[in-house]
C-alpha cells in the first residue's frame, strides 16, 4: 500500500475521532436506553423500592455503553469481513471435506469459546437433586458431557448450514425434519418423571447457544460462502446456519438424558433422598459434587479481570483459527491492520460490557427479580431481618376482623412513620425478650395471587424482553446483516422491532409458565406446529431471517436479567426448574418475523400481481400474442 | 482510446421476481457472462387512514436487481428483446431495460461478448435519446435522493449499495472513522429531461457540498424506462402509468412530455465531463486495483459488488462466481495511463480477470474545493 499518505494535522485527526465516537455511543445508548429506563422506572416507581449500589449501578450502565460501541466497531472492522473472506477463499481452494470438518470445528470451538452454557448452569442453581435427579446429574457431575453434547449439536448444524449454502438447499425441510424429531422426542419425553425436567434445560440450550461473537462469524462465513458457490438467487444468502444451530442442540441434549435416564433413581421426596436406603441409588448425584462459590464477593479487581479473560477466551480462539485456515490456504488477509484492530476492538469492548452487565444491568436485575413477586404475594426480604432487644409483649395489640377472628399486631416506628406490622409468636424469644421481625412487602396489587398483581408481572416481562432485545449486539449485527443483504429492503429497525416484540410475548409467556406452572411441552409443542404452518406459506427469503433473528435473540443483555427474574419468581413460586423461558422467548420471534414477512410479500405482490403468477409464468401479452399466431 | 472496440452493454434493472426469468432467458439465448447486482426500487407509498394523518406518503421499496451483459452491436436490439419480453415490460412497474455502447479496451480471455439468437421475433419498440444517470452517496441518502426523482415522475431509480475509496484510503487506519459504505442512485431519463432531474438530484442531496457525493450522466443508446412510481390504485379502467406508456408509445417518443416540464433548472453550477472507467474483476481484487489507480491520480472509486450468473467458465483459480466492479471517473488521459499498468500488473489473466471499459461521462458534479475550481475550468 504505497499510496501517498496525506499529511494531516493532529487537530484534524481529532476533528475525525471525535464525531465518529460521539456517534457510535449515542448510537449504543439510544439502543440501552429502553431497557435501562423501563427496569429503573419498574423498580422505584411500579415496585416503590429504592435502588441499591446505585453508583455501581451507574458506572456498570456506562460500561455497557462504552463495551457495546467497541464491539460492535470490532465486529463491523474486524470479526464479519474476516468470515467473509474467509468464507470466500475457502471453497475456491479446498475441497468439500476440508470445508465441513472446518465447519465442525468452528462449531464445536464456538461453543466452548462462548460461555453461555455457564448461564444455564446459573438458571439450575436451584435444582434439587431430588426433585428432578437427571437434571441435577447432568448440571452438575455430568456438565462437561453437556457441554460436548451441546458442541456436537452445533458442530453438525454448521456442517449441515454450510452444505445447505453450498448446495443451495432450502431451508424448510430442515426445519419440518429437525422441528418434528425435536418435538416427538419432546412428547415422549414428558412422560418419563425424570426426563421431563430435562426438557426446559433442552430447548434453552438450542436458544443460548449462539452467542455475539459466533452468530456475526458465522453469518459472514454463510455470505461468503453462499456468493462464491454463486448457484442460488441472493434470497437465502448466508443465512440458515443460526437457526440450525439452536435446533440440534436441543435433539443432542435430549438423546444425551436419555443414555443416563436410567443411572438415576426416580424424582423423590427430600427425606428419601436422604435416607439410608436410598444411598446407593443417589451415589451418582452425590460424587464429588462442585463446590459452589457461594456469595461471590464484590471485588472489583476479580470482576475486571474475570470479565477481560472471558472476554479474550471468547474472541481469540476463534478468530485465531480462522486465521491459521487462511494462513493454511495461503491467501492474503485484505486490510490486515483494520481486522487486526477490530479484533482487538471486539476483546475490548466485549471485557467492559460483561463487567458493565454485572455491575450494572444484573444489579438492576436481581433487585427487580427479587422485589418482582412481590406485585402479587407477600415476600419476605430475609437479608434485611430485624432483630429487637427488649422487646415488650404488653406492646402487642388485638385486632379484630369481620368474622370475629382476632389477629395480633403491634406498631413499629421507623423514620417518622407508622406502621402495622403482625404478631407472630414463634418469632419471639421470651428468655432473651428478643423479637426477630423480617420486614416484608406486597401484595402490591391487589390481593395474594390476584390476577391484578400477576398482571403487573407478565406486562413487565413483555416490555423487559422488548427492551431487552433491542440492546442485544449479535441481533444488531443480524439486523445490519440483513439490511445489507437485502439492500435496504428488510429494514434493520424492522427486523429488531419484530423481534422484540416477539421476545416479549415469549417472556410473557415463560413467566407465566412458571408462576401457573404450566408444562413446558404443553406450551412448546403447538407453538412449533403453528410455526411450521407459517413456515409453509413464508418465502425463503424470511423463513430464513426469521428463523436466524430466533437464535440471536438471546444474548448477553437478555440472558442475565431473565435468569435474575425467573429465578426470582420461581424460588417464589416453589416451582422444581426455572428453565424454559429462554425457548419461549426463542419461538415467539420467529412467529412475529414470519408474520411481517407474510404481510410484506402481500403488500409486495399487490405492485406484481396485475400479470404475475396467473398464467403460470406466461404473460398476458405473450398470450395475445400466440392467439394471433393462431 | 487505443485497442478498443465497442460494444454493447446491456442493463435491465427488474423486480427480483422476475430477474430469474430474464436471466434464464438470457442464458437460453447464448449469453454466457450475466452479471447480477442486488438492489432495491423505490416507491412513493401513500398511505390510507390513520397512518395518513401523521404521513401522507412515504418512501417503500422492493427487492430488485439489475442484470448485464455484454452482446455484439450487431444483435444490440436482439438481445434488448429478449429482456424485454422475459421481463414482460410492457407493462408499466416491472422494470427498464437499456443499452449503452462502450469503448471496451481490455479483458480477460474468459470474458465473452455474445452473439445472441432470438427464438423470439417481435417487432418491439424502444426509445431513443435516453441519458443514464448515476448518483453515488452516503449510505443511508439514497432514499432522499429517490424521493426527489420519484416526485418529478420522471424515472425509477434502483439503488444499490457499494463502498467508496478515496481521501479515507490516505490517512492510515484512522480512515474507519469515515464510513466508506455509499448507496448508489441508478436511473435514465429522456434526455431533455436528464438537466432538470440532475438538478433536483443534485439540490435533493446537497451535492455541492463536500463529502456528499457524486453524480454522473452517460448515454443511453436505446431503452424502455418504467413509468411505475407509487402503490396507488386506480379507480378506472386504466392506471395513469399505463396512459403515459400509451401515449408514449402511440407517439414513437416521450418528446410529449416536455411541455409539462417548468424550467426549474436555473443551473449556474459548474459541471465537467470527463470519462468513466469500469473495471470488473474477482471478488476482493477492486480495493488493489483501486490503490493502484489512485498513485496514478485517480481520485477514488466506488466498488460494487457482483455475482457472476449463467454459464462462464468459472474455476477455483481463475474466475470467480464473487465478482466486483471499480467505478472510477477520470480524464482520457490517466485512463490509458491506469490500463497500461492494469496490464503491467497482469490483471487481465491471473487471479483478477479483469475486463475494463469506458464509456463518456457529458457530465458530472460534485463538491470541488475552490483552490480547484480554476483547473477545472
Amino acid at each position: 500500500m504505497n499510496i501517498q499518505k496525506k499529511e494531516i494535522s493532529l487537530k484534524e485527526k481529532f476533528g475525525l475521532l471525535f464525531p465518529w465516537a460521539r456517534k457510535k455511543i449515542m448510537e449504543q445508548v439510544s439502543s440501552v436506553a429502553t431497557i435501562v429506563v423501563y427496569l429503573l422506572f419498574f423498580q422505584l416507581v411500579v415496585l416503590g423500592s429504592p435502588l441499591e449500589n446505585s453508583a455501581y449501578v451507574a458506572v456498570g450502565l456506562a460500561l455497557v455503553v462504552a463495551g457495546l460501541a467497541f464491539f460492535m466497531e470490532g465486529l463491523v472492522l474486524g470479526m464479519m469481513p474476516l468470515g467473509e473472506v474467509l468464507g470466500l477463499k475457502l471453497p475456491a481452494h479446498r475441497g468439500l471435506f476440508s470445508i465441513l470438518v472446518f465447519s465442525f470445528l468452528l462449531g464445536v470451538g464456538a461453543t466452548f469459546a462462548e460461555p453461555s452454557i455457564a448461564v444455564l448452569k446459573a438458571a439450575g442453581a436451584t435444582v434439587k437433586a431430588w426433585e428432578a435427579p437427571l437434571l441435577f446429574l447432568l448440571l452438575n457431575q455430568k456438565a462437561d458431557l453437556l457441554v460436548y453434547s451441546v458442541g456436537i449439536g452445533v458442530g453438525l448444524a454448521v456442517v449441515c448450514g454450510m452444505m445447505r449454502i453450498m448446495y443451495n438447499w432450502s431451508l424448510k425441510p430442515f426445519i419440518y425434519v429437525l422441528v418434528g424429531i425435536a418435538c416427538i422426542l419432546t412428547v415422549v419425553s414428558y412422560y418419563n418423571d425424570n426426563l421431563q425436567h430435562l426438557l426446559g434445560l433442552a430447548w434453552d440450550c438450542g436458544a443460548v447457544t449462539t452467542g455475539p461473537v459466533t452468530v456475526p462469524l458465522v453469518l459472514a462465513l454463510g455470505i461468503g460462502i453462499s456468493r462464491i458457490s454463486g448457484s442460488g438467487d441472493s434470497e437465502n444468502a448466508g443465512f440458515g446456519v443460526v437457526t440450525l444451530a439452536s435446533l440440534f442442540p436441543i435433539l443432542t441434549v435430549i438423546i444425551l438424558g436419555w443414555f443416563y435416564v436410567g443411572d438415576v433413581p426416580a424424582p423423590m421426596t427430600e427425606a428419601q433422598y436422604n435416607s439410608e436406603e436410598m444411598a446407593s441409588a443417589t451415589a451418582i448425584l452425590r460424587s464429588d459434587l462442585p463446590t459452589g462459590s457461594g456469595e461471590t464477593e464484590f471485588n472489583v479487581l476479580a470482576t475486571v479481570k474475570n470479565s477481560f479473560s472471558a472476554a479474550a477466551v471468547a474472541v481469540v480462539p476463534l478468530c485465531l483459527f480462522l486465521l491459521l485456515t487462511l494462513l493454511w490456504i495461503r491467501q492474503k488477509l485484505p486490510r490486515r491492520d483494520e481486522i487486526f484492530l477490530g479484533i482487538g476492538f471486539a476483546v475490548l469492548g466485549m471485557g467492559l460490557f460483561s463487567i458493565g452487565i454485572e455491575w450494572g444491568l444484573s444489579g438492576v436485575g436481581n433487585q427487580l427479580g427479587n422485589t418482582l413477586p412481590a406485585a402479587y404475594k407477600k415476600i419476605e426480604f430475609a437479608n434485611q431481618k430485624i432483630e429487637i432487644d427488649n422487646f415488650d409483649k404488653n406492646l402487642v395489640q388485638t385486632a379484630v376482623d369481620d368474622s370475629g377472628e382476632t389477629h395480633q399486631f403491634y406498631y413499629r416506628y421507623e423514620k417518622d412513620m407508622v406502621s402495622v406490622i403482625p404478631w407472630n409468636e414463634e418469632n419471639y424469644n421470651a428468655e432473651e425478650k428478643r423479637y426477630n421481625f423480617t420486614p416484608t412487602k406486597g401484595p402490591l396489587y391487589g390481593n395474594e395471587g390476584d390476577l391484578s398483581g400477576i398482571i403487573v408481572v407478565l406486562l413487565f416481562a413483555f416490555f423487559m424482553g422488548y427492551g431487552a432485545t433491542l440492546a442485544e449486539p449479535a441481533l444488531n449485527a443480524l439486523g445490519s446483516t440483513v439490511e445489507t443483504i437485502t439492500v435496504g429492503t428488510f429494514k434493520k429497525s424492522l427486523l429488531m422491532q419484530a423481534v422484540a416484540i416477539g421476545v416479549g410475548c415469549g417472556i410473557f409467556l415463560g413467566v407465566a409458565k412458571i408462576v401457573w406452572n404450566i408444562p413446558l411441552a404443553s406450551m412448546l409443542v403447538p407453538l412449533y406446529l403453528i410455526l411450521l404452518v407459517l413456515t409453509y406459506f413464508s418465502t425463503e427469503e424470511f423463513v430464513n431471517i426469521g428463523w436466524d433473528s430466533a437464535g440471536v435473540t438471546t444474548g448477553p443483555v437478555t440472558v442475565p436479567l431473565v435468569i435474575a427474574m425467573g429465578l426470582g419468581i420461581g424460588q417464589q413460586s416453589a416451582v422444581v426448574e426455572g428453565f424454559g423461558i429462554l425457548s419461549m422467548a426463542s419461538v415467539c420471534p420467529i412467529m412475529s418475523v414470519l408474520s411481517v414477512g407474510i404481510f410484506v410479500n402481500r403488500s409486495r405482490n399487490v405492485l406484481l400481481e396485475n400479470s404475475e403468477d396467473e398464467n403460470d409464468g406466461q404473460t398476458p401479452s405473450s398470450l395475445v400474442a400466440e392467439e394471433k399466431a393462431s | 482510446m487505443k485497442e478498443s472496440k465497442p460494444v454493447i452493454k446491456v442493463t435491465a434493472m427488474l423486480h427480483r421476481n422476475i430477474s430469474s426469468r430474464a436471466v434464464s432467458a438470457l442464458k437460453a439465448a447464448g449469453v454466457k457472462d450475466i452479471y447480477q447486482t442486488p438492489g432495491r426500487i423505490p416507491f412513493l407509498a401513500y398511505h390510507s387512514g390513520i397512518k395518513a394523518v401523521f404521513k401522507p406518503q412515504s418512501i417503500v421499496s422492493y427487492p430488485a436487481e439489475i442484470i448485464t451483459c455484454f452482446v455484439e452491436p450487431s444483435v444490440e436490439k436482439v438481445a434488448m428483446e429478449i429482456l424485454s419480453c422475459a421481463g414482460n415490460m410492457e407493462e408499466p412497474g416491472k422494470g427498464s431495460v437499456y443499452t449503452e455502447t462502450i469503448q471496451m479496451s481490455s479483458r480477460s480471455t474468459l470474458f465473452h461478448c455474445d452473439k445472441v439468437v432470438s427464438p423470439i421475433n417481435q417487432n418491439q419498440h424502444f426509445y431513443h435519446d435516453l441519458t443514464a444517470i448515476q448518483c453515488v452517496v452516503q449510505r443511508g441518502q439514497g432514499d432522499k435522493i429517490a424521493q426527489a426523482v420519484l416526485e418529478m415522475g420522471s424515472a425509477v431509480p434502483v439503488i444499490t449499495y457499494g463502498t467508496g475509496t478515496g481521501f479515507r484510503d490516505q490517512i492510515g487506519i484512522l480512515r474507519i472513522t469515515i464510513p466508506a459504505d455509499k448507496e448508489i442512485v441508478n436511473l435514465v431519463v429522456p434526455s431533455w429531461e436528464a438537466d432538470y432531474v440532475m438538478e433536483a438530484m443534485i439540490s435533493a442531496g446537497q451535492l455541492e457540498l463536500p463529502g456528499r457525493g457524486f453524480i454522473s450522466t452517460r448515454n443511453v443508446s436505446m431503452g424502455r424506462l418504467d413509468t411505475k412510481m407509487t402503490n396507488e390504485t386506480n379507480v378506472h379502467a386504466a392506471s395513469l402509468e399505463q396512459i403515459i406508456h400509451a401515449i408514449d408509445h402511440l407517439n414513437d417518443s416521450m418528446e410529449w412530455r416536455r411541455n409539462t416540464r417548468k424550467s426549474s433548472a436555473s443551473s449556474n453550477r459548474l459541471f465537467f465531463t470527463g470519462m468513466e472507467l469500469k473495471v470488473f474483476c474477482n471478488e476482493g481484487t477492486g480495493l488493489g486495483l483501486a490503490e493502484e489507480a489512485m498513485k496514478i491520480g485517480v481520485g477514488g472509486a466506488t466498488i460494487e459488488q457482483q455475482n457472476l450468473r449463467g454459464e462462464a467458465e468459472v474455476s477455483k483459480d481463475y474466475l470467480s462466481r464473487a465478482r466486483e466492479v471499480c467505478r472510477m471517473f477520470t480524464t482520457e488521459e490517466v485512463a490509458n495511463k491506469f490500463l497500461q499498468k492494469l496490464k503491467d500488473i497482469g490483471a487481465f489473466s491471473d487471479r483478477v480477470q479483469a475486463v475494463a471499459y469506458f464509456s463518456e461521462v457529458p457530465k458530472a458534479f460534485t463538491y470541488i474545493p475552490k483552490e480547484d475550481v480554476k483547473k477545472v475550468a
